[in-house]
């Protein structure tokens, strides 16, 4: 006799990364808490409430699909978020200075550069699982031509942040597929030994922002009107919290309307003017624990499709958390980047959504699910 | 391995949460006072006061231009809708779609209209969004005198009660007519204080105030809704519909006008719009200057919301609150103390209405105004460009990725916003000194720094306070007696020429009635100039009341500096004429030492060498003596054409062209209220091989048409003939030059030394760029011979400028009369240029009668001559003169 759906359920959940549900749901939570007092209403935010929505859809979609499904799709997941950057140039709405977006009617945006990480962790997942261990740097080409390539579109949008977030994708997991250190100190050497270059490649509004970033304590006013306006605004409203902050709907430069993408980019800000130090680092360990516990859950795992994927999730979280955050203090470049499932961005919320309902399917599949790899039974 | 993998990776993980949570510790707690500082300075808001400006003074320490401290009634509508009754009731109106036309109906009928609101009842509020409900909620509070506290007092009777707003809180209806009653009492009090008429009620110009910032609120909107529905930059939306935004290059403009016609019929098929597109086009971005009327707009904003809300959803309250907050508008100019005080005694009673300190501007005589210059206040426009310029900026400012064009219109922007957009309040030189020396004579404001405060709390307390910094003194060498005296030795020499002319010249009294000239002096020891007037001139009260009928009258040209050529043109080119001669009698004293003595037979008539009378070739004349044999200090005492048109023939275009152009000609004189603009010239159009091709032309800004048309040389033309030569030796066609460039040159024809004209003694700071002088050589014998000439001119009985009446000799002063033809059909120019005291010459000077049809020695020295006779002359020049 067939179990009850609750039961169907709660015995999917038990197999699978439930922790990572509740987690999700906090940050969700404090996500609305803080949409609604960006926008400064008697009535709490339904725009923002919907795109929540889209995360639960987006989760659910994602846990039903069956793992086999995702790992033996994969390549056309990629190759299909490759086709919809391509699109992007010939059909992308044009907004806010970038072709990022696909305008699908009715109000609805696509930004395939969101997409572009599912498929990223989904090739990757798949190459790294299907291939015995990498042990030299020409091991580490296709993987990283399948970063590089998504990489390079998403850059020439223009957007940089998403972007940049790619990479730690390709790191974490070549590492994670047992590459050995003296292989991947060249992904550290390289970078810094090209950095120059790319300073000149850059455009110059981003050479200003790094200038001024790297003298972010010495502006004068005119760069703060200028190239500093993001991180001098950014930095007033978190140093101005103190420690308990100003209170929620309270925070001044969040208020007054004077803190730039304070719903989408800029949301930490927020967070720290409105709750003071103990809100901030209290909201950066809520955040951390959602990568941390996807860690954790994916050590569990024998099968290596299902811990990088799971790992790969994690990995998303936490770059956006460590960019997006440390932008917003002045410890990076500012450049534009969400914080998945507290920012405004629908494409956001949705992919954040998917990547946490592929990672609950493939926890909930029956282990084994593939064949072990030669470096995958040592422990 | 992969366990510890894994953990290696939560440990990166977590080093950079702790560095980032040690950022928080750093930001939040180790900098908290001082970000908390930064934080609360960056939200002090500058309300700026003006600062005096600087006086313009003349040589003596005269005063030509100063401040004088007013005060002026501002309106500031964002407080006057939350503390004055009318405009409460005005507004609650408008949120409860009561008919009410605006302020003047809701003061008239204030108080029938109160008793509907005693009557309204919780369903009168049913159809309203929550903001507008509490926005109504807000003005009823206010209106009837309720606390902040006690607003929720309202709201509850709106979600309870069913008994109308006068059964809920009886004692409503009297705090609101009581209310309405005072408010009434002290906008006649102030009325009468102000002295407005019925007709001109203070009401009636909040009225217009208000209309005013309605159409801006609907335009704003109309074309923020367009940016919506384009999915552009409000600020890109009358670039891409103006009418006049094409821009340059037929292929651009046609790509242009393709592109507009597009966006045009988009937005017409999302809006549904049955109309002309242009029509359409002119609502959302009329041309500059028009405002389309508030009524269409209206209605195009009501259609917007029917057919395509999400487009203007939410605007009208956003732009409302800014444009209100942004806009003080000047309701009277300087109000009398009485009103200052009266609003002083109590601010809050008279809410939205404060006073301003600002200044006037006076000018003390009239002295020169074309020279003094102007001021102009920011008008509503300017204001209102101001805010817009600083809207786009922040939004530029606010984007983390720029494009090129926005990172290019976003630094122009800026580049304009620091320099010359208008602040309000703003007093900016326009014209003249006033403009040239502006940076000095501004100063820097003062300020109020008030702390912002969170939309609907209350008034912002005062923190700071900066006084404002008077601008700089500038003394200008100017002499504002002598130059009055000037003007009126000018209209003396016009009156002693009037009444000499015999009834055969009888049609030339009425062009002398009207004298048009231009005089200046140079002191030659250091360049300042004592004197520079024009004629005729204006007073500051007719240019305020009758600007237009000045303007009108482009014969008289009263906004031209004479002196300085002004703008001069067509039948006013001032061509040097006859006063240009003596520079070919020292060129051709420099090719040939004996030229001195050389004679030229000259018949009263002339033709290039080689060429035959006909039809087409028409000999030139020389009417100044009769027919002889001249040598050169005759030919200048008589000024000989043919003597000089032979000279310029022989010695050719170089030389000539050569020293015109190191003497300054066809080059600004440098004076500093004029800018100048250095460029060189292709090496294809140099002027033989000695010319380095640079040239100085009037720099950008109002006062480049001070010079314009007067300092000018013509390059070689390929075609040149002996005609072109014969003129250029006169000075004609080839060369124009002012009165001051032509002092000038007679400056260097008596010292040997040109000067720069130097009209400021002090201040001014960074005078403008002046071109470089260079050292002219003039060998002392031919120096000494020419002056001996030009001596004779003023002293010999035979010489055109003696007069026996008017002798010029008796101030010693020597020099050369001119007579120029501008063309063929125009009266002729006469010209007065020399120097004083002709031994020893301390003072050029130069006199240009504009179109007087009479030859240079029959007015032009008459005016040096009544100038000198003057008591203001003989007492500045008194060490020269006794």
């Amino acid at each position: 006799m067939a179990a009850s759906l609750p039961v169907r359920i709660w015995r999917f959940l038990k197999r699978t990364d439930w922790p990572l549900l509740p987690l999700a749901g906090l940050i969700l939570l404090a996500g609305l808490v803080m949409q609604w007092s960006v926008g400064g209403t008697a009535e709490p935010p339904l725009g923002h409430m919907v795109r929540m929505s889209a995360v639960g859809i987006a989760c659910v979609m994602g846990a039903l699909i069956p793992a086999r499904l995702w790992r033996s799709q994969a390549w056309l997941i990629y190759f299909g978020c490759i086709a919809f950057l391509i699109l992007v140039f010939f059909v992308g709405d044009s907004t806010n200075n970038a072709r990022r977006w696909i305008d699908l009617g009715g109000g609805f945006k696509l930004q395939p550069s969101e997409f572009a990480k599912l498929g990223i962790i989904l090739a990757m997942a798949r190459w790294f699982s299907s291939q015995s261990r990498p042990r030299h740097l020409a091991d580490l080409a296709t993987p990283a031509l399948l970063t590089v390539v998504p990489f390079g579109m998403i850059l020439i949008q223009p957007d940089l942040g998403t972007a940049l977030s790619t990479l730690p994708l390709f790191l974490a997991m070549a590492w994670l597929a047992g590459t050995p250190g003296r292989v991947m100190r060249w992904f550290f050497i390289l970078p810094v030994l090209l950095a120059p270059f790319s300073f000149l490649a850059i455009q110059d509004y981003q050479r200003e922002r790094i200038e001024t970033w790297w003298r972010q304590d010495h502006l004068s006013e005119e760069e703060i009107a200028d190239a500093g306006y993001h991180l001098w605004h950014a930095k007033l409203a978190i140093g101005s919290g103190g420690w308990t902050g100003h209170g929620w709907g309270q925070g001044p430069e969040n208020q007054l309307n004077r803190l730039p993408e304070r719903h989408n980019d800029f949301i930490f800000p927020v967070i720290a003017e409105e709750f003071g130090f103990f809100g901030s680092v209290g909201f950066l360990l809520l955040y951390s624990l959602l990568p941390i516990t996807a860690f954790m859950r994916a050590s569990r795992y024998r099968d290596p499709f299902t811990r990088l994927v799971v790992a790969g999730v994690g990995v998303h979280f936490a770059t956006h958390l460590c960019l997006n955050i440390g932008v917003s203090s002045g410890v990076w470049p500012t450049t534009g980047l969400p914080l998945p499932m507290v920012s405004w961005g629908g494409s956001s919320m949705a992919v954040s959504g998917l990547l946490l309902g592929v990672a609950l399917s493939a926890g909930a599949a029956p282990a084994p699910l593939f064949e072990r790899r030669a470096y995958g039974g040592d422990e | 391995m992969r366990k510890r993998r894994l953990q290696h990776l939560m440990m990166v993980l977590v080093a950079v949460q702790v560095i980032l949570a040690a950022r928080m510790y750093q930001l939040q707690v180790v900098q908290h006072d001082e970000w908390a500082e930064r934080a609360h300075r960056s939200r002090l808001e500058k309300r700026t006061i003006p600062a005096e400006r600087g006086r313009i003074l003349d040589v003596d320490g005269v005063v030509l231009a100063e401040d004088r401290r007013s005060f002026d009634l501002m309106l500031e509508y964002r407080s006057f809708r939350r503390g004055q009754a009318v405009a409460q009731i005005f507004e609650l109106c408008l949120l409860l779609r009561i008919p009410c036309s605006g302020l003047e109906e809701a003061a008239d009928r204030g108080l029938e209209i109160l008793d509907q609101f005693i009557m309204l009842t919780p369903a009168d509020f049913r159809g309203l969004d929550s903001r507008r409900q509490g926005d109504a909620v807000y003005y009823l509070r206010k209106l009837a005198g309720m606390s902040r506290g006690e607003a929720e007092q309202i709201e509850a009777w709106l979600r309870t009660s069913g008994s109308s707003f006068g059964e809920a809180f009886p004692e409503a209806e009297a705090q609101m007519k009581t209310h309405f009653g005072d408010c009434r009492l002290r906008l006649r009090e102030l009325e009468r204080l102000l002295g407005l008429d019925s007709k001109e009620s203070l009401i009636a110009r909040l009225e217009e105030e208000r209309q005013s910032l309605e159409r801006r609120i609907r335009q704003q909107a109309v074309r923020a809704a367009s940016a919506e529905a384009l999915e552009i930059g409000a600020w890109e939306v009358a670039e891409h519909l103006g009418v006049h935004a094409a821009p340059g290059g037929h292929a651009e403009e046609r790509a242009w006008r393709v592109e507009r016609l597009y966006a045009l019929q988009d937005l017409s098929k999302r809006w549904q719009w049955a109309g002309d597109l242009e029509v359409l086009a002119a609502l959302i971005a009329p041309p500059s200057g028009e405002s389309p009327n508030t009524t269409e707009l209206g209605e195009l904003l009501g259609h917007i919301e029917t057919v395509s809300s999400e487009d203007v959803s939410g605007l009208r309250r956003e732009l409302v609150a800014r444009v209100h907050r942004d806009r003080v508008a000047r309701l009277v100019r300087g109000v009398d103390y009485e009103v200052v005080d009266r609003i002083g005694q109590d601010p809050e009673a008279f809410a939205g209405l404060q006073v301003d300190l600002a200044a006037d501007r006076l000018y003390p005589g009239d002295v020169a105004p074309q020279l003094i210059g102007n001021v102009s206040i920011s008008t509503p426009d300017d204001i209102e460009a101001y805010f817009a310029q600083r809207r786009v900026l922040q939004e530029l400012a606010g984007k983390l990725v720029r494009t090129q064009s926005e990172e290019e219109l976003y630094r122009e922007l800026r580049r304009e916003f620091l320099r010359t957009t208008m602040r309000p309040g703003d007093v900016l030189g326009s014209s003249g000194a006033e403009w040239a020396f502006e940076e000095v004579l501004r100063g820097e404001r003062g300020y109020l720094r008030e702390l912002a405060g969170v939309e609907g709390e209350d008034s912002p307390r005062e923190l700071e306070f900066v006084p404002p910094r008077s601008g700089q003194d500038v003394q200008l060498s100017l002499s504002s007696r002598l130059t009055t005296a000037a003007e009126r030795a000018i209209l003396q020499a016009y009156d002693i020429a009037r009444e000499r002319l015999g009834v055969d010249r009888a049609d030339l009294h009425d062009r002398l009635r009207q004298p048009r000239a231009g005089f200046a002096i140079i002191d030659l020891r250091d360049g300042s100039i004592p004197v520079l007037a024009t004629m005729p001139s204006y007073t500051r009260d007719q240019y305020r009341n009758d600007y237009e009928l000045l303007e009108a009258d482009v014969d008289a040209g009263v906004f031209r500096n004479r002196a300085l050529g002004g703008n001069a043109g067509g039948h006013q080119t001032p061509y040097p004429g006859s006063t240009f001669k003596p520079l070919i009698a020292l060129l051709a004293l420099e090719q040939d030492e004996d030229a001195w003595d050389r004679e030229i037979y000259c018949g009263n008539q002339w033709l290039p060498p080689g060429q035959q009378s006909s039809e087409q070739v028409r000999p030139l004349h020389c009417h100044n003596h009769s027919a002889r044999a001249l040598d050169m200090h005759d030919a200048l005492k008589y000024s000989c054409n043919t003597y000089f048109y032979t000279l310029a023939n022989e010695m050719g275009w170089d030389p000539i062209w050569r020293r015109s152009h190191a003497l300054g000609f066809g080059a600004p004189t440098g004076v500093e209220l004029v800018p100048i603009d250095r460029y060189v010239i292709d090496a294809s159009n140099r002027e033989g091989g000695y010319d380095n091709g640079e040239r100085f032309k009037p720099g950008r800004g109002p006062n480049r048409i001070l010079e314009t048309g007067a300092n000018y040389l013509a390059s070689r033309h390929d075609d040149f003939n002996g005609f072109t030569l014969a003129h250029f030796g006169i000075g004609q066609v080839s060369v124009h030059a002012s009165p001051l460039q032509m002092a000038r040159f007679y400056g260097w024809l008596g010292t040997g030394e040109l000067v720069t004209p130097r009209l400021v003694l002090q201040g001014g700071g960074g005078a403008q760029a002046r071109p470089e002088l260079v050292d002219v050589p003039l060998d002392p014998d031919f120096q000494r011979q020419v002056r001996d000439a030009l001596r004779a001119v003023t002293e010999d009985p035979s010489g055109t400028a003696y007069d026996e009446h008017y002798r010029l000799d008796l101030f010693r002063v020597a020099g050369k009369t001119g007579t120029a033809q501008p063309s063929r059909i125009h009266a002729t120019h006469a010209w007065f240029a020399g120097y004083f005291p002709w031994d020893e010459p301390r003072y050029a000077v130069a006199v240009l009668c504009e179109n007087v049809q009479l030859h240079g020695g029959e007015i032009a020295n008459l005016v040096v001559h009544q100038f000198l006779s003057s008591e203001e002359a003989r007492e500045y020049f008194h060490e020269i003169l006794d």
